[in-house]
């Protein structure tokens, strides 16, 4: 797209608009509305509905605004008789198979769902009842236009109303056949669940075979809902909820993806979520879990008042003396007694704090936080590559890509708009690599498939690297000025030849030298992984990184390394410093300068002496060396399956814990405060690709929950510390901008619109969505040897692996609960029968699920897919049933499968 | 024939496309040859081979009306109701064929022996009335005299053409598939003089390779390969004053010259053979009798914009078309004058037919693309341009069959000797082709220069020394011509001028039994049947008009009737994407304005004036 600008008047009004945009979009931009019916700013001009007609001086006859393109001396008339009266006329026509009696009636305003009618309008087709009232574009282009009558008789359509589908009903008799919702399931979604059906006068939008919405491929992003223009496609729940007073833009507080959303609030609640087209983040595309995941929020079961532990249970309190508990309680221990836990799910100024309170008022380091998608610790590689562990370019570069290289992540389920990324590189003819023991949706459309022992990733890497070496294709020019250490890898490389990585892993190893021969011939090629299959080791991050560095794609537009965080603000919590070895910024807390630039902001208790990340701290837990623990998050669910988490919290002399709901971990708590959710708080997120966005409250918190960032200053005032008066959550915030220097140009004023990605070291520095094209933050990139994986998954025992939840209400609905899906040879072989219930027995306990015979899982394997806690009620560790969904620290369990009793 | 039966055929099909969803039409035509209908277990399968999602499988199925859903007879009997079939009688064969059969259209027989549908224009109105029995056309299927009412019982009386009687229609109809048919091919009236596209339409068979060649055949594409740069050709293209002969007139050398020479992407030429514009045959003509004019034409033009690809997009009722076409393709191939290295030259050019399936909106160029890409026939917005953006984003040269059997002429005898066939504007000559009440129907090749009034005198004038009432000159789409308007040239430009378009040159004549009220109800029924509903003026316009023009014709017609029906028109001209609306719209004002009166008359009185009704309505 050419940046030129062109001069062009818009009625009268002069505008000056890039060359290349449509006249509806610089009419737009310049404020003047041009009526519309099948135009959407995120899709492809359709140029159908004939609404946004215009007259102009370069063009002959009454152009369609929507598909015609500025000019240079335009003179764009957008309102004369001539272009009304072919609006009304053309509207009259599509509004014949649309109920209109209310749509022409001047009284419509006056109207109740039960007046008598002097038009004798049904009740069933007055405006009134329809769920799309007040917020209806047919209406408002309606209005505008001025048409006041349908000189046609009402055609009723008599479609059966469609409401088997979880989150979505349809009613194809409103429809006006726009196409908006069939373009964007094509164009943003690529999933073409709905289209149109039959033709000419008879075309109506449906599912293939009116079947249901999950049978024709649907996800259940919900943008042809919030795309279509009138009462066809509405969302079940909230259909009937009205127009929305408020709309408040904020974070998607789900997966790491961050996308923008607007809260609808209605009365001061939250009525439903839309999305916002106009923000950059999440390029117009949505999931399922944005859209229809915030029922939680306002949930019964939530935490409300905060709870003390007296004579054995919690009983509710007032925060003043809850806060004098925890006070008193953390006075108790020595220091090192205590461990902080932060949460990927609550905002920087939250984790901010919390490790504030531990290094300035408690002086340790002992600061962690659970991302059981991935650990951090997983990301050692990253920072040993590059200096920073954090994706190394922007959400864009994925579709940009020639080549993507995915590795263990189900990358569309887990983080769909990201996954679309990918979709739409292969679209644009990016060839796509996936490396993943399972059958992920991904790997269908893959060129390059390689389906891989659970645990030998590593070895699959290593040996394409070892290719790539062996066969000279490795990127010399990029590695010689941006790289350094190449031998480290090259003398790892050794063990790795495609033999023995083809019998550890079972990736035939022609396939593994067709993908050496992809990266270096493709290029931009970005690295998508997951270390939520390998668990805590860096292994992977260190071979991907390896792998990356090695064909040069890092630091181009189009390529680089991703990280798939799990949660909503993983990237934070470690930016923050809730890690034990690293200051606010990712610096370690061993360097001197960073030291005493803490020191002197928060004085001289702040230790320069890494403290225990959580597995050492659960040992310390058990060895009766941590004897207190504050824990923190917004609705986390903590993977537990061994039961070693709950084992330990159990020990704590004395838990408090901030959380949303009380589940089973918190129920160890001695003094259990309610928190806010991210619809209730200001605050800001870091999303994977480094973007700080702002988090605003849209309504009140429920009963007397409270942000974290509060909650932890009343604490250390509590326990006397200066410092730790903030007027609002913008003042943490500044305080983070002074302290960490990739947040330095950043206030909340300059996160108004898309946020800023870091580094953004001062105020008038734009962020940074590619920030390692000229250097590293370390220097230069730096090679790690690699090491043989000692164990991967061998076909004679069982192993069970755990796909990610998604937190959202519906997904029994949709069909994921609890599945055990097995490859039919084992089946065959276990004499197990697709549908049948079945025990999973490892050494944890015992799972019951229902078998799933199908193609996904690897010989050897069974995918183990248990969505959402309060749906689950058989797991691992029966003890408490509850949200243990994911597997943290090893993914992988050898299990024996039995016919379930009954 | 189970499906996995058919996988190593889709496969081969697949190859032929540049991307899998291409092979959408192929596939489930293959489903339905193998099968006899797409079942929903074969969209799933068809989905699958090609790689998409079942809706997009479902999307074709239902756009396209040559696909069955459900199981139907062993035999399909496609009676065309088209005006140009109409005016001939064909609402009369339709009574008899229902009375005969038992079924209504739509329909199939209770020992599953035959299916019957009524289709829009199967383009073969020189033997109208008439109607496809499975791959095969039959007409005039003008069975004893078509006034009175049904016969009583017994076998009906035989007509006397050699197109075959109703009766052995409907005998056929009932016969195993494969059995002897007992109707004779047919035989209308078909030019064979040339100059410059009959020459070689003498053979029924079509012209074989040899034939072409020894009548100067590929002589065109040898010197063009060998002695023209591709800017000369286009040069002489354009001095020969070519104009695109699908409807719209555009000067084809300019056409060509649009593509873009500099491109990294490969560029390519399709033939628009999706002939459907009632009242139209003569591409039919030059696929089934003089292909290799085509595929020499296709030679010189692929050469001319630089393509090695080329595709020929023919309707889906055209079997035959696309079996001589094929029979060609193979003669030229085996030749050397397809494929890798043509002659030596070191021109590559791959020729792929793909059929349509039934939805004459494929016709439109941009609809033709995305319909041979795989979707349903939406058209396009514009620009950007097929020859910018067209065939999977490439560069695209879209062109009707008549247009390049043109081309090999005018290098054989020089751009000047076709320009002077023509006028001053338009070079050459046309196949025009003339049906309804005239004596002779058939394929006329004259100048373009010819006039409305020697056409139709040379097709034997009006039958039974009727008077004429008017003419379509250019193919349904085109403005009525009054019978005093028809002193006028049948070039592009003249009758533009005279308020009408040259069009497809399909010219349907109407004598004064003509009730004009009938002629516009199937008018307008055609374009509300192949309204692609994409925008909402045509999409709810054409319906509209149609069941406004049928309330009329019902008797319950209002004088309100008459403006609201010009209103609408006037709403749907020019305000789509493509110029189907137009096409829509031109027809009801044209047949209401010049005659009103008439229209009046049968709303007042509630039925035709004209007593001997020639377009039969349904009673």
């Amino acid at each position: 797209m050419t940046t030129d600008k062109v001069r062009l008047t818009i009625d009268g009004v002069e505008i000056e608009a890039p060359s290349g945009q449509t006249v509806i979009e610089a009419a737009r931009q310049a404020g003047i509305y041009i009526p519309y019916l099948c135009w959407h700013p995120i899709l492809k001009p359709y140029g159908a509905c004939r609404m946004c007609v215009v007259q102009t001086n370069k063009t002959p006859g009454l152009p369609a605004s929507c598909h015609t393109t500025v000019m240079d001396e335009m003179e764009v008339i957008t309102t004369s008789d001539d272009i009304e009266e072919v609006r009304r006329d053309i509207l009259a026509l599509t509004l014949v198979n649309h109920p209109h009696g209310c749509l022409t009636c001047w009284r419509i305003e006056h109207c109740g769902p039960t007046d008598v009618c002097l038009r004798n309008v049904t009740v069933t087709d007055r405006c009134v009842v329809c769920p799309q009232n007040e917020r209806c574009e047919l209406q408002d282009v309606t209005y505008y236009v001025k048409l006041n009558e349908v000189p046609l008789p009402y055609k009723y359509r008599n479609i059966p109303l469609e409401t088997r589908n979880p989150f979505i009903d349809h009613d194809m008799n409103l429809c006006i056949v726009c196409g908006k919702c069939v373009r964007a399931c094509d164009e943003l979604e690529g999933a073409n669940a709905i289209t149109f059906e039959e033709r000419g006068n008879d075309t109506i939008v449906g599912t293939a075979l009116k079947g249901t919405l999950a049978d024709s491929g649907c996800t259940f992003c919900g943008l042809c809902v919030d795309v279509c223009p009138v009462g066809a496609i509405t969302e079940k729940d909230s259909k009937w909820a009205g127009r929305a007073d408020e709309f408040v833009t904020t974070a998607c507080a789900h997966c790491s993806v961050g996308c923008s959303l607007d809260l609808n609030v209605k009365n001061g609640k939250l009525i439903r979520v839309t999305h916002n087209y106009e923000a950059s983040p999440g390029l117009g595309q949505e999931c399922v879990q944005g859209k229809f995941g915030y029922k939680w929020i306002s949930s019964d079961q939530r935490l409300t008042k905060p709870m003390v532990r007296r004579d054995g249970a919690l009983q509710e309190t007032s925060w003043d003396e809850a806060i004098q508990t925890v006070a008193d309680g953390l006075s108790r221990f020595r220091p090192d007694e205590i461990a902080l836990v932060g949460s990927p799910k609550v905002a920087n100024e939250d984790n901010f704090l919390l490790q504030k309170l531990g290094r300035a008022v408690l002086g340790v380091s002992n600061i962690d936080f659970i991302d059981p998608l991935c650990p951090p610790s997983a990301l050692a590689g990253l920072d040993e590559a590059f200096g920073a562990t954090a994706a190394t370019g922007s959400l864009t570069d994925l579709r940009e890509a020639r080549l993507v290289f995915v590795v263990d992540s189900d990358l569309t389920f887990e983080h769909p708009v990201a996954g679309l990324q990918v979709k739409e590189a292969v679209r644009r003819g990016a060839h796509l690599v996936v490396l993943d023991p399972r059958d992920t949706e991904l790997g269908l459309q893959a060129s390059e498939k390689m389906v891989c022992r659970p645990g030998a990733e590593v070895a699959v890497l290593g040996a394409i690297a070892r290719a790539i070496v062996d066969e000279g294709l490795a990127d010399d020019e990029y590695i010689g000025s941006r790289c350094e250490q190449l031998h480290a890898l090259r003398d790892s490389l050794g063990p790795f030849t495609l033999e023995a990585a083809e019998s550890l892993s079972g990736v035939p190893a022609a396939q593994m030298t067709q993908v050496a021969r992809l990266l270096a011939a493709h290029k931009p090629g970005v690295f998508v992984f997951s270390p939520s299959l390998t668990g805590e080791s860096p292994a992977l991050s260190v071979a991907v990184a390896d792998l990356a560095l090695l064909t040069g794609n890092v630091g181009r537009p189009g390529s680089g390394v991703f990280p798939m965080l799990g949660e909503n603000n993983s990237q934070g919590a470690a930016d923050m410093g809730c890690r034990p070895a690293m200051f606010p910024g990712g610096v370690p807390v061993t360097s001197a300068g960073a030291w005493l630039r803490f020191r002197e902001a928060w004085g001289d208790r702040v230790p320069n002496t890494p403290g225990l990340g959580l597995p050492e701290t659960l040992a310390a837990i058990n060895a009766g060396k941590i004897k207190a623990m504050v824990l923190l998050g917004e609705n986390q669910v903590l993977p537990d399956p061994d039961g070693e988490l709950a084992e330990a919290l159990g020990k704590l002399e004395f838990l408090v814990v901030h959380e949303v709901f009380l589940r089973d971990l918190a129920s160890h708590a001695h003094v259990a405060l309610p928190a806010t959710t991210f619809a209730e708080r200001d605050g800001t997120y870091t999303s994977f690709e480094r973007r700080v966005q702002r988090v605003r409250r849209a309504v009140e918190p429920m009963g007397e929950a409270r942000p974290a960032w509060q909650v932890v200053c009343e604490i250390a005032r509590k326990m006397g510390a200066e410092k730790f008066d903030y007027a609002g959550a913008s003042e943490v915030f500044d305080e983070i901008a002074r302290l960490v220097p990739a947040y330095g140009g950043m206030s909340y004023r300059r996160l108004e619109a898309d946020g800023l990605q870091w580094p953004c070291p001062d105020a008038e520095h734009p962020g940074t969505g590619s920030p390692y094209s000229q250097r590293f933050p370390r220097g230069r990139g730096r090679f790690r040897p690699l090491s043989w994986p000692d164990s991967a998954g061998r076909p004679d025992t069982l192993i069970a692996l755990a796909s990610v939840a998604r937190e959202i209400m519906g997904v029994k609905e949709l069909g994921y609960q609890n599945l055990a899906e097995l490859n039919a040879a084992d089946a065959r072989r276990l004499d197990v029968a697709d549908g049948e219930r079945i025990n999973l027995v490892s050494a944890m306990g015992t799972l019951v699920a229902n078998a799933r015979v199908n193609g996904r899982a690897p010989e050897g394997t069974v995918l183990v897919t248990m969505p959402q806690y309060n749906m689950v009620t058989d797991v691992w560790n029966q003890k408490t049933p509850g949200p243990l969904v994911m597997f943290t620290r090893a993914k992988r369990y050898p299990v024996r499968i039995e016919k379930a009793a009954g | 024939m189970k499906l996995s039966d058919l996988e190593g055929e889709a496969g081969e099909i697949l190859e032929r496309y540049e991307h899998p969803k291409a092979g959408m039409l192929p596939l489930l035509w293959l489903v339905q040859e193998n099968r006899g209908y797409v079942s929903q277990e074969a969209e799933a399968w068809v989905g699958r081979i090609l790689g998409v999602a079942r809706s997009q499988v479902r999307e074709a199925v239902s756009f396209y009306n040559m696909f069955h859903t459900r199981p139907v007879g062993r035999r399909e009997l496609r009676l065309c109701t088209s005006l140009p079939c109409m005016l001939r009688g064909a609402g009369k064969v339709l009574e008899r064929i229902e009375e005969r059969l038992k079924i209504r259209p739509g329909e199939t027989t209770p020992g599953q022996e035959v299916t019957l549908t009524e289709v829009e224009c199967l383009c073969a109105c020189e033997m109208s009335p008439m109607a496809q029995l499975d791959q095969r056309f039959i007409g005039p299927l003008e069975g004893g005299p078509l006034e009175g009412g049904p016969l009583e019982g017994g076998p009906l009386e035989g007509g006397t053409l050699e197109g075959g009687t109703l009766d052995a229609v409907i005998l056929d109809a009932l016969t195993e598939p494969g059995s002897p048919e007992s109707a004779p091919e047919p035989e209308p009236y078909i030019s064979t003089d040339g100059p410059v596209l009959s020459r070689r339409f003498r053979d029924p068979d079509g012209t074989w390779m040899d034939g072409y060649l020894a009548d100067d055949g590929y002589v065109a594409a040898k010197q063009a390969l060998t002695s023209m740069t591709p800017e000369q050709v286009i040069d002489e293209v354009l001095s020969a004053n070519l104009r695109g002969l699908g409807g719209a007139g555009f000067p084809t050398g300019r056409k060509w010259a649009f593509v873009p020479k500099e491109t990294s992407k490969p560029k390519y030429l399709v033939v628009n053979a999706d002939e459907g514009e009632p009242g139209t045959f003569k591409d039919r003509y030059i696929m089934e009798r003089d292909p290799h004019a085509l595929l020499e034409g296709m030679i010189i033009a692929a050469y001319a914009i630089g393509s090695h690809k080329a595709y020929v997009y023919i309707r889906g009722e055209y079997f035959r078309s696309a079996q001589r076409l094929q029979r060609a393709i193979d003669e030229a191939q085996a030749q050397g004058w397809l494929g890798k290295n043509i002659q030596g030259t070191g021109f590559d050019l791959d020729v792929v037919i793909h059929r349509g399936a039934g939805a004459y909106i494929c016709g439109e160029e941009t609809a033709l693309l995305t319909s041979l890409e795989g979707g349903k026939g939406f058209p396009r917005l514009k620009p950007p341009f097929p020859a910018i953006s067209g065939l999977f984003g490439c560069p695209t040269i879209v062109n009707n069959v008549e247009t390049l059997a043109c081309v090999p002429f005018i290098l054989n005898q020089g751009a000047e000797r076709f320009a002077e066939l023509g006028t001053e504007s338009q070079g050459g000559t046309r196949l025009f082709c003339v049906c309804g009440h005239v004596v002779r129907p058939g394929v006329y090749e004259a100048s373009v220069g010819v006039t409305l009034r020697e056409l139709i005198e040379g097709a034997g004038g009006i039958r039974d020394g009727n008077e004429l009432k008017a003419v379509i000159p250019g193919g349904i789409s085109a403005k009525i011509l009054t019978a005093g308007e028809i002193d006028v040239a049948m070039d592009f430009d003249s009758l533009t001028a005279a308020g009408s378009m040259a069009g497809s040159g399909g010219v349907i004549v109407m004598d004064e039994t003509t009730c004009m009220v009938e002629a516009l109800e199937s008018a307008a029924r055609f374009f509300a049947d192949e309204s692609c509903g994409q925008c909402s003026p045509c999409r709810e316009g054409t319906g509209w008009v149609h069941r406004i023009v049928r309330r009329i014709i019902d008797g319950r017609g209002r004088l309100q009737d008459l403006d609201d029906l010009l209103a609408i028109a006037g709403d749907m001209e020019g305000n789509t994407i493509c110029v189907f609306a137009d096409a829509a719209a031109w027809p009801v004002q044209s047949y209401i304005t010049k005659f009103r009166h008439e229209f009046e008359e049968y709303i007042r009185s509630g039925r035709s004036g004209k007593k001997k009704g020639a377009v039969a309505c349904q009673t």
